[in-house]
Parts: C-alpha cells; sequence; structure tokens
C-alpha cells in the first residue's frame, strides 16, 4: 500500500517539477520504464495472490530495469540496438498482458 | 522494506512522466539511434546535392539570359514559341515521321481504336499528327456515328489516315507490338498499313482560341 502511495507521489512530483531527462538517459529511459512496469504489475499480481513481499519486489523491480538497460546498451554497441529494444519491449508487454489477465480473474472472476 | 519499495515506485511515477512529455526537436534528434541518425545524414546530404544542381542551371540559364543581347533573346523567344505552336497545333509542322492507313471495309473500327491509337502514338514519341483533316491536339476528342468516327466535332470517315511526325523507327514498332493498335485494327475487321517517311507535312492547324477566363501572368515592370 505504501508502494501505492509512493507511486502517486512520484506522478505528482514529476508533474509538478516538469523535468528534462539528461541526454545520456535518453535511450534507455523508455525501455526502463516499461520494465518497471512490469515489475509493478507482477507485485500487484503477488499482492492479491497473498504471496506479496517486499524483498522480491524491490529486487525484481532493480534487476527488470537493469538487465532491460544493459540489453539495449548491448545492443546498441553491437548495431542491433533497434531489433533488441523491440525485443524487450514485446517479451515485457507479453508479461505485462499475463500479470494484468492474472489481476483481473482475481479482482473480477472473469 | 516497505519504503525501498515506494521509493522506487516514486521513482518510476518520476520517470513516467519524464518520458511521456512530447520531445523538442534536439531530444528527439538525441534519442535517435545511431543507424537512424546516419539515414537522416544520409536524405540531407542527398538534397543538398540535388539542389546544388539546380542553383547552378538555373544560375547558368540567369547567366545566359541576361548576357544575351536583345536579338538572341528574341530568336530564343522565338523558338520557344515556334515549338510552342506546334505542340498546341496552331502551326503547320514538317519532319521525319510515318504515315499510317486504317481502311474498315466493314465499318467496325470505332471511336476506341483511335483513340488507343493515338495513345500509342504519344507514347512512343509522336509530337504532331492529323487524322484525316484533323489536327490531333490535347483536348481532341473522339465519339461514335452510324459509319463514321467524330473527332473533335468533324466527322471523318474511313480510311482513317494518319500523318505522325516523330522518329519513325520507333513509331512503327510500337505500332507493330504484339496486342498494340496493329493487331487491335486487324481484331476489328480493319486494314493497317504503315509507312515510312523521311517528310512527314502536317498542315492541318487548329484555331488559335482566346480564354474565357484565364488570363497570362502579367509580367513584372
Amino acid at each position: 500500500m505504501i508502494a501505492a502511495i509512493g507511486l502517486v507521489i512520484g506522478i505528482v512530483l514529476g508533474i509538478v517539477f516538469q523535468p528534462g531527462v539528461p541526454l545520456w538517459l535518453q535511450p534507455y529511459l523508455p525501455i526502463a520504464v516499461v520494465a518497471a512496469i512490469d515489475a509493478v504489475f507482477g507485485g500487484v499480481r503477488a499482492l492479491l495472490d497473498d504471496v506479496f513481499d517486499d524483498r522480491v519486489f524491490v529486487v525484481s523491480f532493480l534487476s527488470n530495469v537493469m538487465i532491460a538497460g544493459l540489453l539495449v546498451f548491448l545492443g546498441d554497441q553491437l548495431g542491433v540496438g533497434g531489433q533488441i529494444s523491440t525485443g524487450v519491449v514485446v517479451v515485457l508487454a507479453m508479461r505485462i498482458f499475463s500479470n494484468a489477465a492474472a489481476i483481473r480473474r482475481r479482482l473480477f472472476h472473469a | 522494506m516497505q519504503l525501498i519499495a515506494a521509493v522506487l515506485a516514486g521513482l518510476l511515477g518520476f520517470a513516467l512522466i519524464a518520458a511521456t512529455r512530447p520531445p523538442s526537436p534536439e531530444v528527439a534528434l538525441a534519442k535517435a539511434r545511431e543507424s537512424d541518425l546516419v539515414q537522416l545524414l544520409d536524405d540531407l546530404s542527398q538534397r543538398q546535392a540535388r539542389l546544388e544542381q539546380d542553383r547552378l542551371s538555373l544560375q547558368a540559364a540567369e547567366q545566359r539570359l541576361t548576357s544575351a543581347d536583345d536579338e538572341q533573346r528574341l530568336a530564343e523567344a522565338r523558338r520557344r514559341a515556334t515549338s510552342l505552336a506546334v505542340l498546341a497545333g496552331t502551326a503547320p509542322a514538317q519532319g521525319p515521321g510515318i504515315q499510317m492507313t486504317i481502311a474498315d471495309p466493314g465499318h467496325k473500327i470505332e471511336s476506341t481504336v483511335l483513340l488507343d491509337a493515338v495513345q500509342e502514338l504519344r507514347d512512343a514519341g509522336g509530337y504532331a499528327m492529323s487524322i484525316n483533316t484533323t489536327r490531333v491536339v490535347v483536348d481532341t476528342w473522339f465519339a461514335d456515328k452510324t459509319g463514321a468516327v467524330v473527332i473533335s466535332g468533324v466527322q471523318a470517315t474511313p480510311p482513317y489516315v494518319f500523318l505522325v511526325l516523330g522518329d519513325p523507327q520507333t513509331l512503327a514498332t510500337a505500332l507493330q507490338i504484339p496486342g498494340g493498335v496493329a493487331d487491335t485494327v486487324r481484331t476489328n475487321g480493319g486494314r493497317f498499313s504503315v509507312a515510312d517517311r523521311d517528310v512527314v507535312s502536317v498542315s492541318a492547324v487548329v484555331p488559335l482560341r482566346t480564354p474565357t477566363f484565364a488570363e497570362p501572368v502579367p509580367s513584372p515592370s
């Protein structure tokens, strides 16, 4: 629950301060955001299944973001940046969808 | 731990807002991948080369026209006027070309066949042509009447004699391709013949019409 409050506070701060993204972070931010959203959905699903663990959430969040960033960086260095980022986004979206489906089934029994 | 989770979620919210702001043009370039930037650079270089060429040719034209004396400029203008008149059909023309005859003993050749022939001849480079006594220009139209074809209001009866100016080889070959004009005429029961000529004289003209609404662009003075 505290995490949800934290999310809201973060969004509000973002709207208030209108941050500009530093240049070196530019290519990685969108993928990192999608990876973080995937971790959050996984956390919500765990919450609804009563198996939520703070530590698991934090570790999965950080590792998702790190791995996504590393993959994009590696892809750019190898010259397949576009393809790797597409692949990463596709996989993350699939996981988001499956987590969202589980949440939906749990919430609405439908 | 809970606090850390909250902080991470906060960071996510913050980053979400930051990442979804519409990027300004410089930021969009900074986000692009290297291959995209290379392609962009390529496109821009090609465009620059093309525009440079245009600039050079326009400069040369300006040079030519401003340094020529009045007589040369007048001669150049007259040359342009003559070629435009030939293309528009207001002046007679002479030159190498072909004479094509479509005989129609069974009266089965329709306007579509003649229109096809005109299109094919134009595609093959015919720049001035006449059918019987009518000059064929941009707005020539064809219609059917019993036993004859009406060309721009003038009735034309078979045999239809085409006089066409252009490269004789190309014109004659274009007419004889399988499925071309020769084949269509024969399928419709007509007789087709074509002859190269060194000099074809297209004497039919169309009168110069004054436009009802269009006006020439006023010259800057």
